[in-house]
């Protein structure tokens, strides 16, 4: 192979001479040679390489020319030195002369001693062009088209500088790269380095992105693949890896569901294109990660579980990730078949690279404060509201008003919401990684361990610790190579599993929303007062305790028996494992109603287990001068099985035995088991052709088959084909538009299955029920359909990418349409069919679209001072577009409509509040203008008088991030944005304004207060006349409001140390930070996080401010 | 990597190579393929650990059984015949039987004012149970099992028994006699008469499989009579047939439930309910342990003292003839004190089931069809047919139970409204009796017009039927609202 480098060499000089045409005036007299070089560089741009030792031995010049070629002129110069020359590049190498032949046959014969390498980018794909210096010198010389450089005459440790346009700029001395001792028989002509190989700098084309089976780069990529590196994420002080995805990447819409940690998140990648809400898929090394829906914890009875099912990704540490890429449209998800029909999320954790053992130390600590939080009324102005609401209503202060009867003391103020959810609580963070090998073994050690406090008046925290390993190894003749990957992790939670933040939602209590004068949730001693006759808070009691180990573990065994040829084996298997308790200990309850009765305990157990199994073959060659053709074939066999017991006791004797559910009466014990094994297995072959770098076809076929579908039906075929024009590479581009580096044309057109329904849909079942004459019972459990089969996403888009003035400028816009059909949806059924619905697959068709930009740009770039910012937007957009039946409007959930989103509601028309009664007013299906309160009112509303309709998708959202450095200093910012409309608290709650013991917003001082008055809030009202009034607010446009909001999501400042101390030390670096999340957030919207606007009115996300220190040794 | 000079001798050879080369990729690639059986066995999942898989359900006769004790199950658990939100107590309302007193949830049926947005649960959870039984008897039919002829005759008679009440309730439905959803939801509305026809067969059915004896679970025989035998089917289809006026059969299948007489007889009214009575022709019971079933005392009335949201109508209590020992063990008071705002009040409930507290052994069986009502039907069908002495001597047979003397009627009718009144009296909130005679006598209107000023609701002659659920028209193309709705 060593050969071939010089044969290039060769050719290269052979051919150098054509561009000797150069006018060179030389006057000379017995300058030395050196002083002669400089002449000519200075005249003809040219540079010399030689050996200054060299130089010694050579002979004083004295010549005359006149604009001669350069080529004559170094006949000239060299007709009488002991040396020969030859050019290379724009290079000027000089050797010394051996024999006297011509310098042309020196060359061949023997070529200059010297020095060659060759500098690749991660992937080993060779750079071009690259810039090889030697410190200290102005010599310099460029890479050739196979990235190889020459040094002649180097012979010594020099130190080099490599410097790339978009790379980092690598500074390494000769034999830090180690001349390889295999090189030794050549030693007294060549010393080969090894591969030099430049990381992506400042430009974003040459990322590396990790894809099924392999990586790429946004160069040469087909699809739409965009990627967040560990240095992005390490920013975030978040213990999910999802919160530090936000606003990151465009396409992808992420919402944290609740502040609690361990909550849950919804990911929603482009739009929906399904009538169920469908999560992408999350693959860790290679292996299936459960994150794509809620965990089977337990449900709580009297208070909802505030988590919300969590989310599997918060059981996986941030800091062992190395990448996370994001996989949208056809081309980039057809790899995953109908796995990644709704999106891949690839998470790659930290290897251990090459190099001298590096030890690395990160440590933050700091702060956590709840978000948003709503404004309540004080004392004064919620008895003010109160007195208002009953004398609206003309009723009297009765015995039940506590708040205004003198019972409860009018002169009391509490803040509920402060003293429950107003609290600092700590967040530390530690994590330790060990790193380095050579060449062949390369090795990874970590350790991690996080403590989040609760921000709640409670005890309880979230304690995460775990470690992780990596090893890899490679063949000396790097046939064989082997990357072995181990995840293993225990999450404590015992935080009170409630959220006592101000809902306004009737599912959950909303502590916060107590009379502000109402007497203390808690007695001096500190126990729950329950003179109220009911304790809002009373959950703070329940014993709480959920500890989940993570075990991931994954290979990936490469065989490359010939040029090309790759034989891969990867797979990996990942377990979750839960034991959560929960108990309702007798002081949960009022002491007044308690029976030991209503002791209760559930202990839940749970194990996901997934694995992933990937053999497959890929064959890579050039194919004509210019063309590389790849294939890649192979199978996917896949498992994912849910396993869960729940034993739940009830009537404890006493709350010390709430630990054992057993303990309880026998009589009332309950146990429930469930088993839900899922298999996939998919077939795939790839043709990629990439001609001249120029060109590239890329065509994925698979065939699908899962255990969603009944038999016969469980096989589907798919398929992609995504093309790529690197329009940048074309001369008359290049010649035309300089400037812009890079610019490609790409698009794919595919189809993929989707099969994101519940096991077991296409068998009928029957479960136990409640005994009959003391024997067993079955009752039908859900109707079959084993008709089901795959739905059809048919999957187009087109994207163009533009890089200008070196890499300062990057832009990118993606433009998707997707067009989903034969929908697996479950069809209403009417109840003459003994059930409510039915899943089918229906020819129903949603067509979704949008935009996706990306804007980068490195505004400032100077050696003390950079400034680089990214810009990101995505506009997605959905439709119905058709439904199979004339009664389709309002059919799946009655806010489905042809030609409308799916993501909306159908709501009554608003009409304010009117000024002569202070009612809501409505304007229904016939025009008429009134309060059609239910059961005061004559007419009610009835379903047809849902006239509006509005979309709750987001129309726009994206993030907007800064990075500055000024010399040591570093400041990074990323702003997240998103526009929509949500249901707005007042919108939530279950009253008007003036309901006994349940504050309301300080919205509500602009409340309708005498006749005439033009208010945004109903007037005051108490019992049935304030819940009728509210009933069809609730569901009109009135409680929907602008919650479009912009957000600092994150701000890292940071300062790296240097010195002769640390190196002392023997710190390599060393740097403090300071990083906080979710800062600010500029919205219209009161009272509420605008970010989590489901349902259930969680908690919002909270705010961090840490400090921290990254030491690497 | 070095390449030949000649492009086109190498691309030549390359092509060949890939070709050779990709050949035998893709073969050991879909080899795999080529063995689809091992590719079927490893997507053969197993089935769900906490269920019954479709037919596995009639696969042995204990899981037969268990397919219908889930059906009498959710009978009782969907409240359909007991509770406040049961047919008894929504027709009760409806009619001229009970009071609202405060505005409780189910407002719109004491006002008279059903519409297609309100809460209509009695609708699908009848069909519910109607596909339940659908499922069963296919399963059954197929099957050899040694239960077979009992449990397929029970859910013959089921389904009967739900689209009576439906048809009942509703008029005009969709008969679903298969358990296949896709042809059950284009049904379209089958006239009455139709309904009346398979409700007919479906019991001749339930005749020809059930015998006379009842049994249990097992199929061994018990004196629990909480699963229906044969003459449970021929006590429902002599009511279908006065229902359909055919008088003659009416009265031969009354007539086979009051001969078997070793098994039926009248009892004081004090034991007409408990567990055990011989009045009982099918009776359900307490499906929950320590849950007792849910009716009468415990809807109507907690302790003394008190009332619930809804009392006895001064129509229904004040048709009691003096001296009816139904009055005295049927009907229960509570005496309220006097208020700032009411006069002391005495509230009258129904107090056939006297359970008042959740009992683990309740008193009584939930009596869906018993001896009297059989009589009442013989009595009615024969005084249709002429037989007027026969009716009397039915009827004076009711009267006497109840401490009364024999009938003053005498002409066909004078006999048929005495009759008629003593059904409101002797059936009263029991499963809608009062409603579904009045309609079928042709009573109704007379009775709700003079009714709805007092209710303060109004009345017209569609109300007769209720509407159904404005999410299954959209469902169902082929299905209409009930005409004025």
């Amino acid at each position: 192979m060593r050969i071939a480098p010089i044969l290039l060499l060769i050719t290269w000089l052979l051919t150098g001479n054509r561009l000797l045409a150069q006018g060179i005036s030389l006057s000379e007299k017995n300058a030395p040679l050196e002083e002669v070089f400089r002449h000519v560089e200075r005249q003809s741009g040219y540079v010399f390489f030689f050996d200054v030792a060299w130089l010694e031995k050579a002979q004083p010049v004295t010549l005359e020319l006149r604009n001669v070629s350069l080529s004559t002129a170094l006949e000239a110069i060299f007709q009488h030195q002991p040396l020969n020359w030859a050019v290379a590049g724009r290079n000027i190498v000089v050797g010394l002369r051996t024999d006297s032949t011509t310098k042309k046959e020196a060359v061949l014969k023997s070529p200059p001693r010297g020095m060659y390498g060759r500098v690749t980018d991660s992937l080993g794909k060779p750079l071009a062009g690259a810039s090889v210096e030697i410190r200290g010198s102005r010599w310099a010389v460029r890479t050739d088209e196979a990235g190889h450089f020459f040094l002649p005459g180097i012979q010594h440790k020099v130190p080099l500088i490599i410097t790339y346009v978009g790379y980092e700029t690598r500074e390494l001395w000769l034999s830090d790269s180690a001349h390889s001792g295999e090189e030794g028989g050549s030693a007294d002509t060549l010393i080969r380095t090894s591969d030099i190989v430049l990381r992506r700098g400042g430009g974003p084309l040459d990322e590396v992105q990790v894809v099924a089976y392999g990586n790429t780069t946004p160069r040469l990529s087909t699809g739409t693949i965009s990627t967040v590196h560990s240095d992005a994420i390490a920013q975030n002080p978040v213990p999910d890896i999802l919160q530090t995805l936000q606003g990151r990447m465009p396409g992808l819409f992420i919402t944290q569901e609740t502040g609690l940690p361990n909550g849950a998140f919804t990911v929603q990648v482009r739009s929906f294109t399904t009538f169920t809400e469908q999560q992408p898929l999350y693959v860790v090394d290679g292996v299936l990660f459960p994150a794509d829906g809620p965990l089977p914890l337990i449900e709580g009875t009297s208070v909802p579980n505030p988590l919300r099912g969590g989310n599997a990704l918060n059981y996986l540490d941030p800091s062992v990730i190395a990448s996370v890429s994001l996989l949208q449209g056809a081309d980039a998800t057809s790899i995953y078949g109908s796995r990644g029909a709704y999106g891949v999320i690839l998470i790659t954790t930290k290897k251990g690279r090459p190099g001298k053992p590096r030890l690395t130390m990160d440590y933050y600590s700091g702060i956590t404060v709840a978000g948003i939080m709503a404004k309540l009324m004080n004392t004064q102005q919620y008895l003010d509201l109160r007195r208002e609401a009953l004398k609206n209503d003309n009723v009297p202060v009765s015995a039940l008003d506590l708040d205004l009867n003198g019972t409860w003391d009018t002169t009391r103020y509490t803040d509920w919401q402060k003293l429950m959810i107003g609290h600092h609580a700590r967040t530390d963070k530690i994590n330790l990684s060990f790193s380095g090998g050579s060449e062949q073994t390369s090795y990874l050690a970590g350790v991690f361990f996080s403590d989040q406090q609760n921000i709640e008046r409670a005890k309880g925290s979230v304690r995460a610790g775990g470690l992780h390993g990596n090893f890899n190894y490679i063949t000396r003749d790097k046939k064989l190579s082997l990357i072995f990957s181990g995840y293993l992790s225990t999450n404590v939670d015992d935080m009170v599993p409630d959220d006592f933040s101000a809902a306004g939602n009737l599912e959950v209590n909303p502590a916060a929303q107590t009379a502000p004068n109402a007497p203390p949730f808690f007695q001096p001693d500190g126990t729950l007062n329950w003179s109220a006759g009911s304790n809002p808070v009373s959950s703070l009691v329940i014993h709480y305790k959920n500890s989940t180990q993570t075990l991931i573990a994954s290979t990936d065994l490469a065989y490359k028996p010939a040029p090309g040829l790759s034989l891969n084996l990867q797979g990996g298997y990942t377990l979750l494992s839960c034991k959560e308790q929960r108990a309702e200990p007798s002081t949960y309850f009022d002491p007044a109603l308690f029976t030991p009765s209503l002791t209760n305990s559930i202990l839940n157990s749970y194990k996901i287990h997934t694995y992933t199994i990937d053999p497959n073959i890929r064959y890579q060659r050039r194919l004509g001068r210019i063309g590389k053709v790849e294939l890649k074939a192979g199978v996917t066999v896949q498992e994912r099985v849910e396993e869960q017991d729940e034993i739940t006791g009830r009537g404890f004797v006493s709350d010390a035995l709430l630990g054992d559910p057993y303990a309880g009466d026998p009589a009332s014990l309950s146990v429930s088991r469930d088993l839900e094994p899922s298999r996939y297995l998919g077939f795939f072959g790839v043709f990629n052709y990439c001609w001249d770098d120029k060109y590239i076809l890329n065509v994925n076929a698979r065939r699908d088959g899962s255990t969603k579908f009944g038999p016969d039906r469980q096989f589907g075929n798919f398929g992609s084909v995504g093309v790529a024009w690197l329009v940048s590479e074309e001369p008359w581009f290049k010649k035309r538009l300089p400037f812009a580096h890079f610019f490609k044309i790409r698009g794919s057109y595919g189809s993929i299955g989707g099969d994101g329904i519940p096991n077991y849909q296409y068998i009928t079942t029957y479960t136990e029920g409640v005994g009959y004459q003391g024997g067993a019972t079955l009752v039908p459990n859900q109707v079959a359909n084993p008709r089901l089969q795959w739905e059809t996403n048919r999957d187009a888009e087109i994207a163009l990418s533009l890089e200008l003035l070196n890499g300062r400028i990057y832009a990118e816009g993606t433009y998707y349409s997707n067009r989903t059909s034969n929908q697996l949806a479950p069809q209403n059924l009417s109840s003459a069919t003994g059930n409510t619905a039915f899943l089918e697959n229906t020819p129903a068709l949603i067509r979704t679209h949008g935009f996706e930009w990306v804007l980068t740009m490195q505004n400032i770039r100077t050696r003390d001072f950079s400034w680089t910012t990214s810009f990101n937007i995505s506009t997605p957009r959905s439709k119905l577009v058709y439904f199979p039946s004339q009664a389709a409007n309002g059919l799946i959930d009655y806010s489905s409509y042809i030609g409308r989103p799916i993501t909306g509601v159908i709501l009554y028309n608003y009409a304010g509040v009117d000024p002569a009664t202070g009612r809501y007013q409505f304007i229904n299906a016939q025009g008429v203008k009134g309060s059609f309160r239910p059961f005061l009112d004559p007419i009610p509303l009835g379903f047809n008088d849902h006239t509006q309709f509005l979309d709750l998708a987001p129309k726009y959202y994206g993030g907007w991030q800064n990075s500055l450095r000024y010399k040591r200093f570093t400041m990074d910012l990323l702003f997240t944005f998103v526009n929509r409309v949500g249901l707005t608290f007042q919108g939530r709650q279950v009253s008007v304004p003036g309901l006994f013991d349940n504050n309301a917003s300080t919205m509500a001082l602009g409340r309708w207060r005498k006749s005439g008055d033009r208010a945004e809030v109903a007037a005051a009202s108490e019992g049935i006349n304030a819940l009728a009034n509210q009933l069809n607010f609730k569901s009109s446009t009135g409680a929907y409001g602008k919650a479009g909001y912009a957000r600092l999501a994150n701000l890292n400042i940071g300062y790296s140390f240097t010195g002769a101390v640390l190196e002392r030390s023997h710190i390599s670096s060393m740097r403090v930070y300071l990083a906080g999340q979710n800062l600010m957030t500029i919205t219209a919207f009161k009272d509420l996080d605008p970010e989590n606007l489901g349902t259930y009115g969680y908690m919002g996300p909270l705010r961090v401010l840490t400090g921290g220190i990254n030491i690497t040794f | 990597m070095s390449f030949g000079c000649n492009d086109k001798v190498f691309i030549h050879q390359t092509l060949c190579r890939v070709r050779r080369l990709s050949a035998v990729l893709l073969s050991l690639v879909l080899s795999p393929l080529l063995f689809t059986a091992g590719c079927k066995k490893y997507l053969t999942v197993p089935p769900p650990v906490d269920q019954v898989v479709g037919n596995g359900a009639f696969a042995s006769d204990s899981s037969a059984a268990a397919v219908l004790n889930g059906i009498y199950t959710q009978l009782l658990l969907d409240n359909l015949f007991q509770g406040n939100m049961g047919i008894g107590y929504d027709a009760g309302l409806y009619t001229d039987e009970l009071q609202s007193l405060v505005l409780p949830s189910d407002q719109n049926f004491y006002a008279d004012a059903l519409n297609a947005n309100a809460y209509l649960q009695l609708w699908p959870d009848l069909y519910q149970e109607i596909y339940a039984s659908n499922l069963a008897i296919e399963g059954l039919t197929s099957s050899s099992l040694t239960m077979r002829d009992q449990l397929l005759g029970e859910a013959y008679f089921l389904r009967a028994f739900l689209y009576f009440y439906l048809t009942n309730l509703f008029g005009p439905i969709p008969i679903a006699i298969q358990s296949d959803v896709e042809t059950t939801n284009r049904l379209a509305r089958s006239p009455q008469a139709d309904v009346y026809q398979q409700i007919i067969a479906d019991l001749k059915q339930a005749q020809s499989l059930l015998d006379n004896f009842y049994h249990d679970q097992d199929g061994a025989l018990t004196d629990n009579r909480g699963r229906p035998n044969r003459m449970a089917a021929t006590a429902l289809l002599s009511r279908v047939y006065l229902y359909t006026q055919d008088w003659a059969n009416a009265d031969a299948q009354a007539g086979l439930v009051i001969g078997a007489a070793s098994s039926y007889e009248l009892v004081p009214p004090a034991l007409t309910f408990l567990t055990g009575s011989k009045e009982t022709i099918w009776g359900m019971e307490s499906v929950l342990a320590g849950v007792t079933l849910l009716r009468d005392a415990q809807v109507y009335y907690t302790f003394p003292g008190t009332h619930k949201a809804v009392c006895l109508d001064s129509a229904l209590f004040s048709v009691f003839e003096p001296g009816d020992a139904r009055w005295t063990n049927w009907v229960g008071v509570s005496h309220v004190a006097a208020t700032a705002t009411q006069p002391a009040t005495d509230y009258y409930f129904a107090y056939k089931y006297k359970d008042t507290a959740l009992s683990p052994s309740p008193a009584g069986t939930i009596s869906l069809l018993r001896l009297a009502e059989v009589y009442l039907i013989r009595a009615e069908a024969r005084a249709q047919q002429g037989d007027l002495a026969g009716a009397a001597s039915d009827l004076n047979g009711i009267r006497a139970r109840a401490s009364l003397g024999g009938t003053t009627a005498a002409t066909q009718s004078e006999l048929l409204a005495a009759i008629a009144h003593e059904r409101q009296v002797e059936l009263f909130l029991e499963e809608g009796h009062r409603f579904f005679d009045l309609r079928r006598t042709g009573q109704l209107d007379a009775v709700m017009t003079r009714m709805a000023p007092v209710k303060g609701s109004s009345w017209s002659a569609y109300k007769q039927w209720w509407p159904i659920p404005i999410a299954d028209i959209q469902a169902d193309a082929n299905l209409t609202q009930t005409p004025g709705y």
